[in-house]
C-alpha cells in the first residue's frame, strides 16, 4: 500500500471523528439549554470542558487516561489473540469445537460484577484480577466472529486450496484466516469498545487509578461536571481505540478494503 | 449434523466436564465460602430456585424488551448506513464514541430522564445490546461485493429493493453473529442494571446473596441465567442453520450448536 | 519434540523458576527494614486521618510501610483480606459480622467511628418536600432508597421504620449508588432515602429537593455509643502480628488527634483526599465520638440485636467471636 493513501484514510477519519464528536456535544448542549433537567445533574458543554481543562492541567487526568488506555489496549491484544486462538482450534478439532461451544454460551451472559467477590478473592487486587475481568467480556467476539467465519469460508476457495494440495496447517494459514479477517477484524473492533468498558468497570470495582477510579472519586465527591468530562474522554478513547484498529486491519486486510471501495 | 450423534455429543461432553472438575479441586484446595465449587453451587440451586424463578422473571423480561427495541432500530439503521457511505461514514465515530461508555457511567444519565423503573433499565438494556447489532450489521452491509452491486444494478432494482433483496440476505450471516452477541450482552447488562439501580430482579438476589457471603446462591442465580443464554443460543443457532443453510452448505458441515 | 527433551526442558524451567524466586525473596528480604501492612479500605470520611499519616510518612517512622488499596463494596474487603491479598481493611461493622457468620473468619480489631444521642449522628433518612412525607409514618407505599444490600443504610431503614410501627413491605426499595440519590429525589424517581455525607450536606442546600429529615442514626435508640466504621482482619493475621496491629492503630490516634486539633488541616485533607469542594469541606466532621479507637463486645452487640430484629440476621449470635480489640 502506498504511504499517501494510509495518510489519507487517516485524514479522512480524523476529519469524520471529529465532526461526529461536535455533532455531540452540539446534541448535548441542545438538552442542557433546553431545561429539561436541572443543570446542576446536566451541565453546560462551557462547564464540562472547563472541568476537564483543570483535570487536564492538574495532571490526573493524563495519568488516568494513560493507565486506562494502556491495560485497555493489553487487554483487547490478550483477548483478540485467545478468542482467534479459540476459533481456530475450534475449527481444528471437532471435538473440542462441540465441547468448548456450549461453555462458551454458558459464560458469556455472566455479568463480570457478579463475579467479582469470588475473583478477588483467588486473583487479589492487583492485574491479574484486571486481565481477568477484561479478558471474560472481551474474548467473545473475536471468538464467535472467528468460528462463524472459518466456517463460513467458500467451498470454491477450500476446493483450490486442496487442489493445491495444502496441508491442514497451510490450508488455514493461507485460505481460511486470510478470507475471515475481514469478519474476525469486525469482532476485535467490538471488542475494542467493550474492553475499554471492561477496564473502565474493573476500576471502579477494585482499583487505586485509571479513569474508572477517577469517575468514582468524582461522583462521590459531587463533581458533576468533571464526571461528564471523564465520560466524555471515555467516548473519545472509542474513537482512539478504532482508529488503531483501523491501522491494523489496513494493514493486514487492505485488499478486502480496496475491493470492497473502503478507505474507513 | 451427520451420522453419530451419539458419540459426537460424548465427545462434546469432554471439555465442558473438565472444567467442572478442574474448578471442583480449585475450590476444594480454597476450602472457604467465598470460592465455591460446583458441587456447593448445586446444593444452593436445589434450596433456592424457587427463590430464583420467581425473581428472573423481572430480569428475562426486562432483557427481552431491551434486546427487541435494539434489534428493530439497529439493524435496518445498520443496512441504511452502510448503504449511504457519506452518512455511514460521518456516523461511524458516532457509534464507536457511544459504543464505550460503561454502563455505570450511562446509568445516572439515563435516570434524569427516565426514573428509575422498568423504562429506565430497558432503554440501558437496548443501549448495550445496540452497539454489536448496529456493528456487525453496517460492517456487513458495508463490506458487500461490489459483484452483488453490480448484478442489483442490472437486475435494475430500486433502492429499496436492493437492500430487501441483496443487502439484507447478504448481510444475514453477520447480523446473525451480532444477535448472538446482542443477547448475551441483554441478559448480561440486564443483570448489571439491576445492581446499579435495583428495585427487583435476579442482579438484586445477586448482590443480596454477595453482601451475606453467600456466594454459591449468587453463581445458582447466575447458572439459570447461563443456561438460558445457552438455551436461547441455540435457539439463535438453529434458526441460522434453516435460514442461512445456503451460507453453511457452502462450506463444509458444522454442528457447534 | 521427544518426550525425553520435554521433561528436561520443563525441569530446566522449574529450577529457573526457582533460582529465579530464590533470589527475589533475598533481595527483597535484605531491603525491608519496616514491616509490610497490605490496607484495603472503601473510601469513607473515617479513613482521613489514614490518608494523612501516609502521606506524612507516620506509618513509616512508626517501623510500618503501608500499601494502601481502594475497593469497592464491603464484600469486597473482606474477599481481599480472606485471599491474603490484604492484611487489614476498613468498612462498616456489617460486611465483617455477615463474613464471620458465613465462616470466613475475621474479626474486627479496632473502631473508627460511632453515633451517639442527641446529635452525633452519621447517617440520615431524608424525605423530600414533594413526596409530601413528614415523618416516617409518612412514606408508607413510598419508594425509599439505600445505597447497597446488607449495609448500615438497609440496617438503619429497618430499625426505624420497626420503630414506626412499620416495616420494608411496607415501602417501595430502590438500591441506589449515592451520588446519584439527590438528583433521584428532586427529578421524583424516589420520595426518600439514606444518606450520608457529603451527600447529606448538599442535599440540605437543595431548595429544590427540600430536604425533610425524618430520623437520623443507624439506630433508632442511641442512647450508648453505636458503632460505625471499623478495621478488621484475619483471625491468622491478628495471631501472628499483634505488634503491627498496635502500631497501626498508635498511628491513626495520633494522626486523628492532630486532625480533630487543627480545623484548617481538616478541611485541607477533605479537599486534597476525598476530592471535596472546598466549599462543601467546611462542613466535613470526622464521625468520632470516643477518642480511644479502642473496640469491645459492648460496641457489636446492640448491631447484632438490632441486625437479628431487622431480620438481616437469622440466628442468635454472640459478639464474642467477633472481636479482638488490638487498639494501643
Amino acid at each position: 500500500m502506498s504511504a499517501a493513501s494510509l495518510t489519507s484514510f487517516g485524514a479522512l477519519h480524523r476529519l469524520n471523528a471529529i465532526v461526529s464528536f461536535l455533532l455531540i456535544a452540539a446534541a448535548w448542549q441542545l438538552v442542557a439549554v433546553s431545561g429539561a433537567v436541572p443543570a446542576k445533574y446536566f451541565p453546560d458543554i462551557p462547564a464540562i470542558a472547563s472541568a476537564f481543562w483543570s483535570m487536564l492541567t492538574s495532571g490526573e487526568l493524563p495519568g488516568a487516561e494513560l493507565r486506562t488506555l494502556t491495560r485497555a489496549l493489553t487487554g483487547l491484544a490478550g483477548a483478540s489473540i485467545l478468542g482467534v486462538g479459540l476459533a481456530v482450534l475450534s475449527d481444528l478439532s471437532p471435538v473440542f469445537r462441540r465441547g468448548f461451544a456450549p461453555v462458551a454460551a454458558l459464560i458469556q451472559p455472566i455479568p463480570p460484577a457478579a463475579l467479582v467477590p469470588m475473583a478477588v478473592f483467588m486473583l487479589g487486587l492487583g492485574p491479574s484480577l484486571y486481565a481477568f475481568i477484561i479478558i471474560l467480556v472481551t474474548v467473545w467476539p473475536p471468538y464467535f466472529n472467528g468460528v462463524a467465519a472459518l466456517a463460513g469460508v467458500l467451498g470454491e476457495q477450500i476446493r483450490s486450496g486442496q487442489m493445491m494440495a495444502l496441508g491442514r496447517w497451510q490450508m488455514l494459514w493461507q485460505i481460511k484466516l486470510p478470507a475471515a479477517l475481514p469478519e474476525i477484524f469486525a469482532g476485535i473492533r467490538y471488542a475494542s469498545t467493550i474492553s475499554l468498558i471492561a477496564v473502565v468497570v474493573a476500576e471502579m470495582l477494585a482499583g487505586h487509578d485509571g479513569l474508572g477510579f477517577l469517575l468514582i472519586r468524582k461522583a462521590f465527591a459531587i463533581r458533576i461536571p468533571e464526571v461528564y468530562a471523564l465520560m466524555f474522554v471515555c467516548a473519545l478513547n472509542g474513537i482512539l481505540m478504532t482508529a488503531l484498529i483501523g491501522l491494523l486491519r489496513w494493514q493486514l486486510t487492505g485488499w478486502h478494503m480496496r475491493m470492497t471501495e473502503q478507505p474507513a | 449434523m451427520k451420522a453419530g450423534l451419539g458419540k459426537g455429543a460424548a465427545s462434546g461432553l469432554i471439555v465442558p466436564v473438565a472444567i467442572l472438575l478442574a474448578w471442583q479441586a480449585l475450590a476444594w484446595r480454597a476450602g472457604t465460602p467465598l470460592f465455591p465449587g460446583p458441587w456447593q453451587v448445586a446444593l444452593s440451586i436445589w434450596k433456592l430456585w424457587p427463590v430464583i424463578v420467581g425473581q428472573i422473571g423481572y430480569t428475562l423480561m426486562r432483557a427481552f424488551a431491551g434486546f427487541v427495541v435494539a434489534a428493530v432500530l439497529m439493524i435496518p439503521l445498520g443496512i441504511l448506513l452502510g448503504r449511504l457511505k457519506t452518512v455511514g461514514r460521518l456516523v461511524e465515530p458516532m457509534m464507536d464514541m457511544l459504543a464505550t461508555l460503561p454502563p455505570p457511567a450511562v446509568v445516572p444519565i439515563v435516570m434524569l430522564f427516565a426514573g428509575t423503573g422498568d423504562i429506565a433499565k430497558i432503554v440501558i438494556i437496548a443501549y448495550a445490546a445496540a452497539v454489536p447489532l448496529i456493528m456487525n450489521t453496517y460492517e456487513a452491509s458495508k463490506g458487500l461485493h461490489v459483484m452483488a452491486n453490480q448484478v442489483a444494478r442490472s437486475l435494475r432494482l430500486t433502492r429499496l429493493e436492493t437492500m430487501l433483496h441483496i443487502d439484507l440476505p447478504a448481510s444475514l450471516p453477520m447480523i446473525a453473529t451480532g444477535l448472538r452477541l446482542a443477547i448475551a450482552s441483554a441478559l448480561l447488562v440486564s443483570v448489571t442494571s439491576e445492581m446499579l439501580l435495583a428495585t427487583n430482579g435476579i442482579g438484586v438476589f445477586i448482590q443480596r446473596q454477595q453482601e451475606n457471603f453467600q456466594i454459591a446462591g449468587g453463581l445458582a442465580a447466575i447458572a439459570f441465567i447461563s443456561v438460558i443464554g445457552l438455551i436461547i443460543n441455540n435457539l439463535v443457532f438453529q434458526l441460522e442453520k434453516r435460514w442461512l443453510f445456503w451460507h453453511y452448505r457452502s462450506s463444509e458441515s458444522h454442528s457447534d450448536g | 519434540m521427544s518426550k525425553a527433551l520435554r521433561r528436561r526442558l520443563g525441569r530446566g524451567l522449574a529450577a529457573a523458576l526457582v533460582t529465579g524466586l530464590a533470589a527475589f525473596a533475598c533481595a527483597t528480604g535484605a531491603m525491608a527494614e519496616n514491616t509490610k501492612l497490605r490496607f484495603a479500605y472503601l473510601l469513607a470520611d473515617s479513613d482521613l486521618p489514614i490518608f494523612v499519616a501516609q502521606k506524612k510518612g507516620a506509618f513509616q517512622a512508626a517501623g510500618l510501610d503501608v500499601e494502601l488499596t481502594e475497593v469497592q463494596g464491603g464484600p469486597a474487603v473482606v474477599a481481599a483480606i480472606a485471599s491474603g491479598s490484604a492484611d487489614v481493611g476498613y468498612a462498616a461493622p456489617v460486611p465483617p459480622i455477615n463474613a464471620r457468620l458465613n465462616g470466613v473468619m475475621v474479626k474486627m480489631v479496632m473502631a473508627l467511628g460511632h453515633e451517639v444521642d442527641p446529635d452525633k449522628k452519621f447517617l440520615w433518612l431524608v424525605a423530600s418536600k414533594a413526596s409530601g412525607a413528614r415523618d416516617l409514618g409518612g412514606l408508607k407505599g413510598k419508594k425509599i432508597a439505600f445505597n447497597a444490600n446488607g449495609s448500615l443504610c438497609e440496617l438503619a431503614w429497618r430499625d426505624h421504620l420497626a420503630q414506626a410501627g412499620m416495616s420494608m413491605d411496607d415501602v417501595q426499595v430502590v438500591i441506589l449508588p449515592f451520588p446519584q440519590q439527590e438528583a433521584a429525589l428532586e427529578q421524583g424517581a424516589i420520595d426518600a432515602t439514606c444518606t450520608v455525607n457529603p451527600f447529606f450536606a448538599s442535599m440540605s442546600r437543595n431548595a429544590e429537593v427540600g430536604a425533610q429529615v425524618v430520623a437520623s442514626g443507624v439506630l433508632a435508640d442511641e442512647s450508648k455509643p453505636i458503632l460505625n466504621d471499623v478495621i478488621f482482619a484475619g483471625d491468622d493475621y491478628i495471631a501472628a502480628n499483634a505488634q503491627s496491629l498496635r502500631t497501626f492503630g498508635k498511628v491513626i490516634f495520633d494522626a486523628r488527634k492532630e486532625l480533630l486539633a487543627n480545623r484548617a488541616e481538616l478541611e485541607a485533607a477533605a479537599v486534597e483526599f476525598l476530592g471535596l469542594t472546598p466549599e462543601a469541606a467546611k462542613d466535613f466532621n470526622l464521625p468520632i465520638v470516643r477518642p480511644e479507637v479502642s473496640i469491645g463486645e459492648a460496641d457489636v452487640q446492640p448491631l447484632l440485636d438490632a441486625m437479628k430484629r431487622a431480620g438481616m440476621l437469622t440466628q442468635d449470635i454472640a459478639a464474642g467471636d467477633m472481636v479482638a480489640n488490638m487498639a494501643p
